[in-house]
């Protein structure tokens, strides 16, 4: 398709005047077309059977979330291209502007993904190929819309479009089957990878998943260290994505005390997440090696989850007046020791007040 | 017939150059589509080419076993891989699918308005996911390769591992040519649905030429010789696509 031509469906009688290409997805070219309804966006492919079957996911998710393309026409161009028409959705490729947005941006861009992948879920799919280049973002706050569908699979399927710096079987963080935490693992990869911004050495593609991890490690700890503890419960696939967005939102700056309980979780949960690793590189190779790898990875990775789950009291007396972290155990000795002071004081107070009325009053001379 | 549709076979050849020992690569490649495998080349090419001939000799012998031919970098091999092997299964299936079609309507699934077609493919798309597959792995080992040893072992690994995902039984077998000593191709590890890593390990670089049209050969004597652990509900697959397809 050449800008300026007019493309005439051969089912619908259709018109489309193509005024440019907008991108290059996995399995064919995306345009903006001119319809009779607005502007638009025209996918085509030589492959009746992806267009078909993309037609299908996006038909149905539409109705479930706004986060999706709506789906306009389907036809035929001559015998061997294939299209569908779809709502034109301005904006950028998170893959172009990503490194760029500030703290709140992302923070908006991680609810928005969340919601979009919240609605997704409950519709029973995985979006699976889950990626910079597959979300646009306009506006601010910008909002986040997905863009190619292609990836989508019920639960319970395998994962058939993938790209491997955001795919967790790659990092070894997991299997390959289409479920919620294999999203919320992309997620995590994404902003690990800072939308894109390090892109991993080829080397690693020669290399078994737990040198793979260590990389990742690397990059890991370049993040302060409450978000590094979200980053890696994406990673391991320990919370949903709603969960994920707010467990960001907190590690950017709950209340003061808040975010000094999640650092301190942090630095617990640092400590476990290095260890694990090595654990992991011991690990042999042998018989469905992918196993044993990710067991020992997810369990590595799992354990900052229980401090995590500890954090929350903790939070809570932030809106409070006693901001002292109760469940701490060192805390008791010190508890003994000021009330000890404070009774003695008030008793002091008590009895030199007594005293002075005593003497006011005349009892003692 | 039905019995050949039940479980879809194919053979993934994996090289960097041009074969020089043995029968014609794109005869046995021919030989293998007669007898329903399908023959897909991955030429990988590390800073470089991989030479006029060997692009040339890489098309054929996937022209001639009725698959794809990539040239790539090692990076993407994985990826290639898996592409080519769902890829395959999924144009295998709707050529099985437009035959039937054919049929019972006269008319391909091309043919069909295309919102029918849309019903069509979801049905290719679910058997694609359940149909029996098995793959046999062909690498070569020969000297110029060793390199890129680690990217392939591990790219065998990962698509074996997809592969696990799937809901319908899937093996994996790798042979690597040349063998070691005087063997031309080697059996490195024989179908399985759990790939044994270890046995990968020993996938040494070996001296010799590149037997490409001999190791083809050894591929489809592996499956005849190895009978397929197919689960009983594979059996009634294309039945139940058949009927379902040609339901409006």
């Amino acid at each position: 398709m050449q800008p300026g031509e007019w493309v005439t469906g051969k089912w619908t009688g259709e018109r489309f005047l193509v005024e440019r290409r907008l991108g290059r997805g996995a399995n064919g070219d995306v345009y903006l077309v001119r319809t009779r309804l607005g502007p638009a966006a025209l996918k085509v492919c030589p492959n009746a059977g992806d267009i078909a079957l993309e037609w299908a996911v996006l038909e149905r998710l539409h109705r479930v979330s706004g986060s999706f393309p709506k789906p306009m026409w389907i036809d035929d161009h001559g015998p061997s291209a294939f299209f569908y028409v779809m709502e034109w959705i301005p904006g950028a490729a998170l893959s172009q502007v990503g490194a760029t947005l500030g703290q709140a941006s992302v923070r908006a861009v991680v609810r928005g993904l969340a919601e979009g992948l919240k609605e997704l879920h409950a519709a029973g799919y995985a979006f699976c190929d889950l990626k910079p280049d597959n979300l646009v973002v306009h506006g601010d706050p910008p909002r986040v819309r997905f863009v190619d569908a292609g990836g989508v699979t019920p639960f319970g399927r395998s994962v058939r479009q993938f790209t491997p710096h955001y795919d967790r079987a790659f990092w070894g963080f997991g299997g390959r089957v289409a479920e919620p935490s294999y999203d919320v693992a992309a997620m995590a990869l994404m902003l690990t990878l800072r939308f894109g911004h390090w892109t991993p050495p080829s080397t690693l593609a020669g290399q078994p998943p737990q040198q793979r991890q260590a990389w990742l490690e690397s990059r890991l700890r370049k993040w302060p260290s409450p978000v590094r503890q979200v980053l890696k419960l994406g990673l391991a696939g320990q919370v949903d994505a709603a969960e994920f967005a707010s467990a960001w939102e907190r590690a950017h700056g709950g209340g003061a005390l808040g975010s000094a309980a999640v650092a301190r979780a942090g630095r617990r949960g640092g400590r476990t997440g290095v260890n694990a690793g090595n654990g992991g590189n011991g690990g042999n190779g042998g018989n469905g090696a992918y196993g044993v790898n990710a067991g020992n990875a997810s369990a590595g990775i799992a354990s900052p989850g229980a401090p995590s789950t500890r954090r929350r009291p903790a939070v809570r007396p932030a809106s409070g007046s006693s901001g002292r972290p109760a469940a701490n155990p060192r805390a008791r000795p010190g508890r003994d020791w000021t009330e000890w002071l404070m009774w003695a004081s008030l008793t002091g107070a008590l009895l030199s007040t007594t005293w002075a009325w005593m003497t006011f009053l005349g009892w003692i001379p | 017939m039905r019995e050949q549709q039940a479980v879809m076979r194919q053979l993934l050849v994996i090289t960097d150059g041009c074969s020089n020992v043995g029968i014609d690569p794109v005869t046995a490649a021919a030989e293998a589509r007669r007898k329903g495998v399908v023959v897909n080349v991955i030429g990988v090419v590390d800073k470089g080419d991989m030479g006029r001939h060997g692009r040339e000799e890489a098309m054929s012998i996937a022209d001639a076993g009725g698959g794809m031919c990539r040239v790539v970098e090692p990076a993407q091999l994985s990826a290639t891989a898996q592409m080519m092997t769902q890829q395959t299964m999924q144009l295998t299936l709707q050529q099985v699918v437009n035959r039937e079609l054919m049929q019972v309507m006269g008319k391909s699934a091309e043919d069909l308005p295309p919102v029918e077609r849309s019903r069509v493919m979801q049905v290719v798309d679910k058997l694609e996911e359940e149909l029996g597959l098995r793959i046999v792995v062909a690498v070569d080992t020969s000297a110029s390769m060793k390199d890129k040893m680690p990217t392939v072992r591990e790219a065998i690994r990962d698509l074996a591992f997809s592969l696990q995902a799937r809901q319908g039984a899937s093996e994996v077998a790798v042979i690597a040519f040349p063998g070691s000593g005087d063997e031309p191709v080697r059996v490195v590890q024989s179908f399985t649905s759990r790939l044994d890593m270890a046995a990968l390990d020993g996938m040494w670089v070996a001296r010799g030429g590149t037997p490409t049209g001999p190791a083809i050969e050894r591929a489809m004597a592996l499956f005849e010789e190895v009978p397929f652990h197919r689960t009983s509900e594979d059996d009634d697959l294309p039945r139940a696509w058949s009927d379902e397809a040609a339901a409006p």
